[in-house]
């Protein structure tokens, strides 16, 4: 009992000292929401009703009532992650204590974060803020809540269910560096005719092309899921440049300090390792901190944590640095397989992970929750 | 009978002649079966330390069973946290015969932190059989025997670890792991191979250059050192460099200065793998009360980026 209660009295502690665990809320979650809301009104005039219920202001506005409002206000915990002088300090009944225990999500396996940690997949949270949608006085505030789980499934750590308490170096990229990446929505999406269509090669469901709630949040983890998974063969124990010809191999080639085994020399144990992202240990041993890894349950795919080149989340990453792979997928949010021809499923590339990933994640978000706001209306 | 035989026979019996098997505890259990979490080895690792002896048995049934490489690797890395005498033979086998890299440099890890002398002979016999053998992969047996014998601390090493840096025929690499050894002995005599290494092109060599010249801790280094720790590396070599200045520095230092100085940079770099692992084991091998303190200090930080040492300070603060 006492290994699940200290762990979650840990974890409300350290979200009390330092928000994390989310795109920011100063930022990204309001602009995103806003943007998707006025995308919307442009391009069907008929939801022009909407836009009595985004960009709140607090001087003029009732709290608890608006789109961008409940975008933030999901983020509900000891010590609130918004702006009380912009945002107020009121916090709707609905949303309970941690809600972000409940925004990762995994699509592959399913998996929220650490177990320990409590708390449901955001995919099963959704029915909770769907219900709050459909029930509650405070309707368009619940919708900004449902927007905000949309967000967060264009977070990589929210879809590889990394729990990152200490915060992520593309949510911190964003909070500092939000405005210096240039996108806008370019569709309304939703799951009839946007959906991933099944294909049995590849692994998310069938009938992602049914409209419903959860087939929002699902479509936006998938291609999020995708475009941060690399698809990097069998590594094998052998030192030089001995890696097999993969995705990963060919963004991180070995003559520049690319992707190779590492014996680990005197202290450590040996490691696949890649000089611009760090470790990825094999077994553990003493001081051992992963910087990259296997997906779960997704053998010859790798999840990168550390795409700024530091340990520091807040450094380079808020100065607006970081590493940039020499190759990325052509098509943003296509998996790669084993079965492609690496030469064309796969383009150069000098912009770093986070450029590359807000370029195509935010509007990706936008796109699906302008498309989710026609679904819930 | 082959050699892969007999040692799969040694093994055997190093298990049938451990006493403490019949008390071994359920932890390293949990490091079998196909769910491998590898994210729970850190956790799992503590648990197996703390049966201490008891688990000598069932890690060497693991290493000899079907498991997963990492669970192996783990294994050897318990073992030699445990220093296990028990388990030498056993481990100078997979060095010996083994024909993945992976568990031949873990394997030799293991056995130099281990120590004493018969981890010195057995070492001492591969390196010997990897001389002697002179096949594609005896270099990678010859450069785990190097390893080992610098971890081990037994002088008697110099005069092979020499021969070994002095020999031409070995690739560049196992020149530079005997400069390195021979630097955890105390001797400079690798200091130039180490430092030419550095303008390898070779990421390998580079990365092994950086590690050599940390623990040859020569003051004529730092310059270099100094300029591939600074903002224009990247992350792992930035590391390696980092980690070696702080060994040139800390060896220049009395023991009482040494404990502070690495505690701050502990403190400072907590997400340092590198750094974490040697800093603590030194910290660790200094026991004085300072060194004692500072280890329970850190086991003691909170937050999540003093994770991985919170537990190193917790697991090498134990002794």
């Amino acid at each position: 009992m006492m290994r699940k209660i200290i762990p979650v009295a840990l974890f409300a502690l350290l979200l009390a000292a330092s928000p994390a665990m989310a795109l920011d809320n100063v930022v990204a979650h309001p602009s995103i929401t806003n943007v998707a809301v006025d995308y919307l009104i442009q391009v069907d005039p008929s939801y022009a009703y909407l836009g009595n219920y985004n960009h709140f202001n607090l001087a003029t506005d009732p709290q608890l009532t608006f789109i961008d409002e409940g975008s933030v206000k999901e983020d509900y915990g000891l010590s609130a992650d918004w702006e009380t002088s912009v945002w107020g300090s009121s916090q709707d009944p609905n949303i309970g204590f941690l809600s972000y225990q409940n925004h990762g999500y995994n699509p592959k396996t399913g998996d929220n974060w650490d177990p320990d940690l409590g708390g449901v997949s955001a995919y099963v949270y959704s029915t909770d803020v769907w219900y709050d949608i459909n029930n509650a006085s405070n309707r368009y505030f619940q919708i900004g809540r449902f927007c905000h789980l949309l967000e967060d499934m264009i977070s990589p750590a929210h879809t590889h269910a990394d729990t990152h308490i200490d915060g992520d170096d593309f949510e911190t990229f964003g909070q500092y560096n939000y405005g210096t990446i240039t996108w806008s929505p370019s569709q309304v999406c939703i799951p009839s005719t946007d959906g991933l269509a099944y294909d049995r090669k590849l692994p998310h469901p069938r009938k992602l092309t049914t409209n419903s709630y959860q087939n929002f949040v699902q479509n936006v983890a998938w291609r999020t899921y995708y475009m941060t998974s690399y698809w990097g063969a069998n590594l094998v124990e052998t030192e030089g440049d001995a890696q097999p010809d993969s995705e990963l191999k060919r963004m991180f080639p070995y003559w520049d300090g690319g992707l190779r085994y590492d014996d680990g020399g005197w202290f450590v144990n040996d490691a696949y390792i890649i000089d611009d992202v760090g470790y990825n240990w094999i077994g553990y041993g003493i001081g051992n901190n992963p910087d990259w890894w296997g997906c779960t349950s997704d053998a010859t795919y790798f999840y990168l944590e550390n795409i700024d080149g530091d340990y520091n989340t807040c450094n380079p990453s808020a100065a607006g640095n970081g590493v940039a792979p020499h190759v990325f997928k052509a098509d943003k949010f296509r998996r790669v397989r084993s079965t492609d021809n690496l030469g064309s499923v796969l383009s150069a590339n000098t912009k770093i992970f986070s450029v590359l990933y807000g370029e195509n994640l935010y509007p990706m978000a936008a796109n699906w929750i302008a498309g989710f706001l026609t679904f819930a209306e | 009978m082959n050699k892969r035989t007999l040692i799969a026979s040694l093994i055997a019996v190093s298990i049938l002649c451990l006493p403490a098997m019949a008390s071994a505890g359920p932890a390293v259990a949990k490091l079998k079966g196909p769910a491998a979490q590898t994210d729970q080895y850190g956790a799992i690792f503590e648990e197996v330390l703390a049966e201490g002896d008891a688990a000598v048995a069932d890690l060497l049934a693991l290493l000899e069973g079907p498991e997963a490489l990492a669970a192996k690797v783990t294994a050897m890395n318990l073992l030699g946290e445990l220093k296990a005498k028990d388990a030498l033979e056993a481990l100078a086998g997979i060095l010996e015969t083994s024909d993945n890299a992976s568990l031949i440099v873990n394997a030799a890890r293991a056995m130099g932190e281990i120590g004493g002398n018969r981890a010195f002979k057995l070492l001492a016999d591969a390196l010997d059989g990897a001389n002697a053998n002179r096949q594609a992969d005896s270099a990678t047996v010859k450069k785990a025997a190097i390893l080992g014998l610098g971890l081990t601390g037994d002088k008697k090493a110099v005069n092979l670890l020499l021969a070994e840096l002095d020999d031409y025929n070995n690739d560049e690499i196992v020149r530079i792991y005997a400069a390195g050894s021979l630097g955890l002995l105390g001797s400079d005599a690798g200091l130039d191979t180490a430092t030419a290494g550095l303008d390898s092109a070779d990421p390998s060599v580079r990365l092994a250059s950086l590690r050599a010249l940390g623990l040859i801790a020569s003051a004529g280094s730092e310059a270099a050192l100094d300029e591939l720790a600074g903002p224009g590396s990247k992350f792992v070599v930035r590391n390696a460099a980092r980690l070696a200045l702080v060994q040139v520095k800390a060896a220049r230092m009395g023991n009482g200065e040494k404990v502070g100085f690495l505690k701050d940079n502990l403190l400072g770099n907590p997400r340092a793998s590198e750094l974490v692992a040697w800093g603590t084991r030194e910290l660790a091998r200094t026991a004085s009360k300072d060194a004692k303190d500072a280890l329970k200090e850190m086991a003691g930080k909170q937050g999540p980026e003093y994770s991985a040492l919170r537990r190193a300070a917790r697991i090498k603060g134990r002794q």
